[in-house]
């Protein structure tokens, strides 16, 4: 399970109110400044070409001879070009034609790409291959060369040749738009709907299309940009309107003829192309960030990395690892959320702390925190974790790093993001190893395969040769764990090892950890959603909710009377408690997310046992004796009516 | 939902997947056989767990069913219709279904009236008979309240549901259309363990109400057993054992189910290492997987294999108590203390 890190909308994890992906882009894009102002840009000039003759100072043809050669002044804004015409009027009426120019290859290449790469990605098949072909065979011509034999042919029909552009240069947006409707028609609520009876073009228009609209905008925005440098080049080689019509091309041209003796000429048309082109460009690139933006709400936040207040409570005796008052803070883009609220355990070593909950409950987050591997927006506001004597949250980083990995290692729920598929596994495991040990390269070799034995690979010899594409998951884990070994780890944390596994491949895993902790004597903290798990492989219990430890307490006694309401409804959930067919003892509503926890118990509003006073303050933890807490007012007399 | 759709057993139509193989293409020539020979039977109003680890070929039957399957041979039928090669426009709307996947399930740019409202326009679309704006809506509203959400529901966005309350929408919706067989594709696995019984209890309680029957798949013994009347195990796309499902569970006959049951953890750690102790004795090997040729699936992991096993791949054959069990020495085992529920 992806516990814990609720920011980023994990399973299961409470929702956010409101989510990016389904505002319009339109709307996203206008909230950006950078969107704002290419928008805005754009739209002005679009409408001030677009009413040149309303807008314009002068007439664009009419020659002034004597004020030729100008600087700007109050009767020409921008200034005049050789023949004395002004520049602000001639820029104005060239937009016409240029934006008309861009505007005719933007249709084109919208008709061209957008069915096709539609129909490619989302019918695939024999239209697929076909498209493919014919678009792989597009994209080999020289566009250019055609452009310029057209315009001969077309007699400087520059509207044929901006066409002629758009249609052609589709081919890669068409390939674009092919795999955005590829990802599109695999998703499930595509089958739905297929399954659901709705006709093709019902969910090409309603499912697929809106799906693919960001990458359509942000192609189509590139490809403007470019017809808009194409245009401008074709018109300056006078391949365009002739003179005297103006154009932005010929500007260029007029001014760099006379760019010796009226530098400032070059300027005003210049000045103008380059800053529309860069509009387009970053118009597609606001797009393309707003759209891939919906799936990391809080990527770029960072929260203040400081050093923690210290916490008061005294370390357990003789414990390796003991947490004390932990809280963690996670930025997210409506403030700041408390995570984690005063976590307190410990670890003895050699024995295994099982830390279960549901997610959202903060397990993870609580692991990742002890081993300072919080993502970037995350950091603990408050409290110890004490290691073998050093606080490890008052360690400098440098310090934190060299303790991670040797004594304290980590294994995770997805061992192929563990290993690097571009190496092999013996080449990953030889690099830790010597990193370690600080061995030559036969030394290493053989501790490697040392390793692999010890975590029962057969034959070590082979699995050294393999990537990790080439093993199965079970194997993949083991060899995470091999990793998590090299070091020789006192502490070996292990987040949710055995989630991704079958459960033959999982007993086969709790054995293999149950034995090395039994030869190496390492303690271990298993992060578990699974009550199984923790019968079978822990020895101690911290069972978390809403961010907080609700009960600590010995595998045996926690299953035979747990202490806590929430522990007590979660194990019943179990189909393993009730009768087949029958309705299992569900716990009604959900864990709330942070943000939303309420002052007194956090468990109360789905606690059968609730009563005024869980809801008027903060729910201190009971200590029952025996090693045992609880964080509810009635730890006590549950204790009393199930030993009774 | 009101009285008139509630569906008798009498007028539903049961699936039959005879002999079923799949085969997905490995680039060029190549195939990989995913689903090798099934037969299964899901009676109208009935549950049929499919049961099988990663790889067993288990959502690929589900797949075949709903036609997003390459079939090579064998035959699906639901009640007198066969159901391979249809297009996609012919399927019958009576199969709906539920995935595992409860975030690509909606689409995140539709409100949730929105999404369920689709199926009855289809509907309309096809049939020519129109519910009009506001009979949908009432539709809508309540399948809302049916799966346990709000009526307000309707104009919100995926996004702002959890997991759980997502598959609720997902089982809306797979019941607008009155379907007769939910198939459900892992629907529950990517839950947690509270919210995973609220949903079981939610199809329990579904299929009470409107006779729907389920074909439930997943990798966990203990949910199939508790949701379904028959089990079907898989191993390597092939039938391992089928039958009454509280039998199977209790005495599992093919080794291979065997140690399913014994390495699922239960929630008692004394019990638990008794558990451990008996199964480190019965299945001392975790070989490599060895190719499938004539041998049994299974054969590389299991205690009782022998040279039989690896020359003639064993057949389904039917067990005393009618279950049948596709392996060579597999006997039925006096009851005894594999029950893994508390006692009944």
């Amino acid at each position: 399970m992806t516990a814990g890190v609720d920011t980023t909308q994990t399973h299961d994890g409470p929702a956010a109110p409101a989510d990016p992906a389904r505002q319009s882009i339109v709307r996203s894009l206008l909230r950006t400044p950078r969107g704002l102002l290419t928008v805005g840009f754009l739209v002005v000039l679009f409408v001030a070409s677009l009413l040149a003759p309303v807008v314009a100072p002068h007439d664009p043809l009419h020659q002034e001879l004597k004020h030729a050669l100008e600087g700007p002044s109050g009767q020409y804004w921008l200034g005049t070009d050789g023949l004395g015409r002004d520049v602000l009027s001639r820029l104005l009426y060239g937009g016409r034609s240029s934006l008309l120019g861009v505007l005719e290859g933007v249709v084109a290449h919208v008709i061209v790409a957008v069915p096709l790469g539609i129909a490619a990605g989302y019918l695939g098949g024999w239209t697929d291959r076909i498209i493919t072909r014919v678009v792989d065979i597009v994209m080999s011509v020289p566009t250019i060369v055609i452009l310029l034999a057209l315009l001969t042919m077309f007699d400087r029909n520059i509207s044929a040749a901006m066409i002629t552009l758009g249609a052609l240069s589709a081919a890669g947006t068409t390939r674009m738009i092919r795999a955005a409707a590829l990802s599109v028609r695999g998703e499930l609520f595509v089958s739905a709907a297929e399954l659901l009876g709705l006709s093709r073009p019902q969910i090409l228009f309603r499912h697929i299309l809106p799906r693919c609209r960001g990458v359509i905008i942000v192609q189509v925005s590139l490809f403007a940009a470019v017809a808009l440098g194409i245009q401008t080049g074709l018109t300056y080689l006078s391949l365009g309107p002739p003179p005297p019509a103006p154009t932005w091309g010929g500007m260029v041209a007029d001014a760099a003829s006379s760019v010796s003796n009226d530098p400032w000429l070059l300027v005003p048309a210049g000045g103008l192309i380059g800053i529309t082109v860069l509009c387009f460009g970053i118009l597609g690139d606001t797009v393309r960030d707003i759209t891939a933006q919906s799936s990391t709400a809080s990527a770029g936040l960072r929260a203040p990395r400081r050093r923690p207040e210290p916490a008061t409570g005294a370390p357990e005796e003789g414990a390796l690892l003991s947490v004390r008052e932990l809280s963690v803070t996670f930025r997210t883009p409506s403030g700041d959320r408390d995570v984690l609220t005063s976590v307190s355990f410990d670890v003895q070593p050699g024995e295994t702390l099982g830390l279960v909950g549901e997610s959202g409950s903060g397990k993870t987050v609580t692991a990742r925190a002890v081993l300072g591997l919080l993502e970037n927006n995350g950091a603990v506001a408050h409290g110890s974790a004490r290691f073998d004597g050093v606080d490890l949250l008052a360690l400098p980083r440098k310090r934190w790093a060299a303790l991670r990995g040797k004594r304290i290692a980590l294994i995770s729920q997805e061992p192929m993001v563990a290993l690097d598929p571009s190496f092999t596994v013996g080449a990953q495991l030889r690099e830790v190893v010597r990193a370690h040990d600080h061995s030559g390269r036969a030394e290493a070799h053989e501790r490697v395969l040392e390793l692999l034995r010890l975590v029962e690979l057969p034959d070590p010899e082979e699995i050294v040769k393999q990537y990790p594409f080439q093993i199965s998951g079970g194997m993949a884990q083991r060899v995470a764990i091999a990793l998590a070994l090299a070091g020789r780890p006192d502490l070996l944390v292990a987040d949710e090892p055995t989630t991704a596994l079958d459960v033959t491949v999982q007993a086969e895993i709790l054995d293999l950890l149950r034995r090395l902790q039994q030869e190496t004597g390492m303690a271990i903290v298993l992060v578990t959603h699974d009550w199984g798990v923790v019968a079978d492989s822990c020895s101690r219990v911290a069972v978390m909710y809403a961010g907080q430890v609700v009960e600590r307490a010995d595998v045996e006694d926690v299953f035979r009377h747990p202490s806590h309401p929430y522990t007590r409804a979660l194990m019943a959930t179990s189909p393993e408690h009730a009768e087949r067919g029958r309705p299992i003892a569900a716990i009604a509503g959900q864990v709330p997310a942070p943000g939303t926890w309420p002052t007194g118990c956090r468990f109360a509003a789905r606690c059968p046992l609730m009563t005024e006073a869980c809801r008027r303050e903060p729910v201190a933890m009971v200590d029952l004796g025996e090693g045992r807490d609880s964080r509810c007012l009635m730890a006590t007399s549950i204790l009393e009516g199930t030993s009774a | 939902m009101t009285a008139q759709h509630v569906k008798g057993p009498g007028d539903a139509a049961a699936l039959h997947v005879q002999d079923l193989v799949v085969d997905y293409p490995l680039g060029r020539r190549r195939t990989r056989r995913a689903v090798d020979g099934v037969s299964l039977t899901v009676p109208a109003g009935s549950t049929l767990g499919v049961v099988g680890e990663s790889g067993s070929g288990k959502s690929t039957i589900a797949k075949a069913v709903l036609g997003m399957a390459p079939v090579t041979s064998g035959s699906i039928t639901y009640g007198d219709r066969g159901l391979l090669g249809l297009p996609s426009g012919r399927r019958p709307q009576e199969i709906q279904v539920v995935f595992q996947d409860p975030y690509s399930s909606l689409n995140p740019t539709k409100t949730i009236g929105y999404t369920l409202e689709e199926p009855l326009r289809a509907q309309e679309h096809r049939t020519g008979v129109a519910l009009g704006r506001a009979g949908r809506q009432a539709r809508v509203h309540e399948m809302l309240e049916r799966v346990g959400l709000p009526a307000s529901t309707a104009g919100r966005y995926p996004s702002q549901f959890s997991g759980g309350q997502r598959q609720r929408i997902s089982i809306a919706r797979a019941l607008m259309l009155d379907p007769e067989l939910v198939i459900c594709d892992e629907a529950v696995s990517a839950l947690d363990l509270s919210i995973q019984a609220q949903i079981l209890n939610l199809l329990l309680e579904l299929q009470h109400d409107l006779g729907v029957s389920l074909l439930f798949i997943s990798h966990d013994l203990g949910v199939v057993d508790h949701i379904a009347q028959q089990v079907l195990v898989l191993y390597r796309g092939r039938v391992m054992e089928t039958g009454d499902s509280a039998a199977i569970h209790a005495r599992p006959a093919h080794p291979y189910t065997r140690a399913l049951v014994m390495s699922a953890p239960v929630q008692d750690p004394g019990r638990q290492r008794e558990r451990r102790e008996r199964r480190r004795a019965e299945t001392p090997v975790a070989g490599m997987r060895a190719p499938l040729g004539d041998s049994c699936p299974f054969a590389h992991r299991c205690a009782l294999a022998t040279e039989l096993c690896s020359r003639e791949r064993p057949q389904l054959r039917t067990l005393a108590d009618g279950r049948a069990v596709a392996c060579h020495h597999a006997e039925l085992e006096p009851a005894e203390t594999l029950l893994t529920k508390e006692t009944r």
